[in-house]
C-alpha cells in the first residue's frame, strides 16, 4: 500500500523505492515518539506523503537548475496515447496538493476524515481541493471524457 | 457552460461523503440539471480511469534491501553511544563555561535561576528544541530530519 502510494505521487519506481525506504527508517528511529493519536497506517501514509512531496520539490529545482538558460522541449500537452489515458502523466499535470488528495481518494479508497488526518488539513479542504483537482482534470480532458 | 452551484457538493456525492440529508437534495437537483448530470458522468469516468493505474509490485531485493537498512539502524550500538556520549561532552563543556562565567556568585548562596535559554543549552536531551505535540508535527519533524541527512 505504501510503495503504491509512493509510486502513485511521483510517477516512478526509484524515486518510490527511495521514499518508503526513508519514511520507513524515519519512523522506525522515531517509533518512541509516536503518540497513537492516530493509527500506525496513518502515521505512515503522514510520513511517506511528506516525503514525496520533499522529492517532488527537489526533483523540481533539480530540473529547473539543469534547465536554467537552455532552450526548452516543453512535454506534450495531452497524455492520451492510442486512445489510452496516460493517468501517471495526467496526474503529474496536478498541483501538488491535488495530486495528494485525489491520490489519497481516488486510488488508496481513504475517507475525507482520513485524508484530512493524512494531510492535517480540516475536512472541508479535503472536500475543496477533491473538487478543484476535478475540474481541473475535467476541464483539461474535456473531449476524451465527453466520448 | 456556466458552473452550477451544486458543483461543489457534487464531488462529495460522488465519494459518498455527503450527509444522508444532503444526498437526497443532490439528487434531486442532479435529476433536473443537465451540467451537473454530465459533471457526474465525468467524475465516473476520472475514477474508473485512475482506478485503472497499474502500480508495479515493490523488487524483492528493493525489500531484502529495505529490510538490511533497518537492521542496521537498529544495530549501531558503537553510533548510539558516540551520539549519547558527545551529548554529554557538550553539557559538560556548556555547564563548565556557564560555571566560569557566573562563577563570582558562588560567595553568595542564593543561586541565580537559570535562563530558559540556558536551562535548554544544558539539557542532555538533543532534541528538546522539537516539540512532541502531536503525530503530524513528529511526522512532519521526521521528514525536516531525514533532509538533514
Amino acid at each position: 500500500m505504501l510503495f503504491g502510494l509512493a509510486y502513485s505521487l511521483l510517477g516512478n519506481s526509484a524515486d518510490a523505492e527511495d521514499a518508503l525506504q526513508e519514511t520507513l527508517l524515519g519512523a522506525y528511529r522515531h517509533v518512541g515518539k509516536f503518540e497513537g493519536h492516530s493509527s500506525v497506517k496513518t502515521w505512515l501514509t503522514k510520513i511517506l506523503v511528506r516525503q514525496c512531496a520533499r522529492v517532488h520539490r527537489s526533483r523540481k529545482a533539480r530540473r529547473q537548475m539543469s534547465l536554467e538558460g537552455m532552450e526548452i522541449e516543453r512535454p506534450s500537452n495531452a497524455p492520451i496515447l492510442d486512445g489510452q489515458m496516460d493517468v501517471r502523466q495526467m496526474l503529474a499535470g496536478l498541483s501538488e496538493e491535488h495530486r495528494e488528495v485525489m491520490v489519497l481518494r481516488e486510488i488508496e479508497g481513504l475517507s475525507y476524515e482520513e485524508i484530512a488526518d493524512v494531510l492535517d488539513v480540516p475536512r472541508g479542504t479535503v472536500e475543496s481541493r477533491l473538487h478543484r483537482a476535478r475540474q481541473h482534470l475535467k476541464e483539461r480532458f474535456a473531449n476524451y471524457l465527453e466520448e | 457552460m456556466t458552473e452550477c452551484e451544486w458543483t461543489i457538493r457534487l464531488s462529495a456525492y460522488h465519494d459518498g461523503e455527503l450527509p444522508e440529508a444532503d444526498v437526497m437534495a443532490v439528487e434531486q437537483h442532479v435529476s433536473q440539471c443537465p451540467a451537473c448530470q454530465r459533471d457526474l458522468r465525468q467524475y465516473r469516468k476520472l475514477s474508473v480511469l485512475i482506478g485503472r493505474e497499474e502500480i508495479p509490485e515493490l523488487a524483492g531485493a528493493t525489500l531484502e534491501k529495505m529490510k538490511d537498512a533497518i537492521e542496521w539502524e537498529g544495530n549501531p550500538v558503537i553510533l548510539r553511544l558516540a551520539r549519547r556520549m558527545t551529548g554529554i561532552a557538550a553539557a559538560v563543556v556548556i555547564g563548565g563555561a556557564l560555571w566560569l562565567m557566573t562563577g563570582n556568585s558562588l560567595a553568595s548562596n542564593t543561586p541565580t535561576p537559570l535562563h530558559d535559554w540556558e536551562a535548554a543549552a544544558v539539557s542532555p536531551v538533543a532534541d528538546a528544541t522539537q516539540p512532541n505535540t502531536g503525530d503530524a508535527q513528529l511526522a512532519e519533524w521526521i521528514v525536516t530530519d531525514l533532509s538533514r541527512k
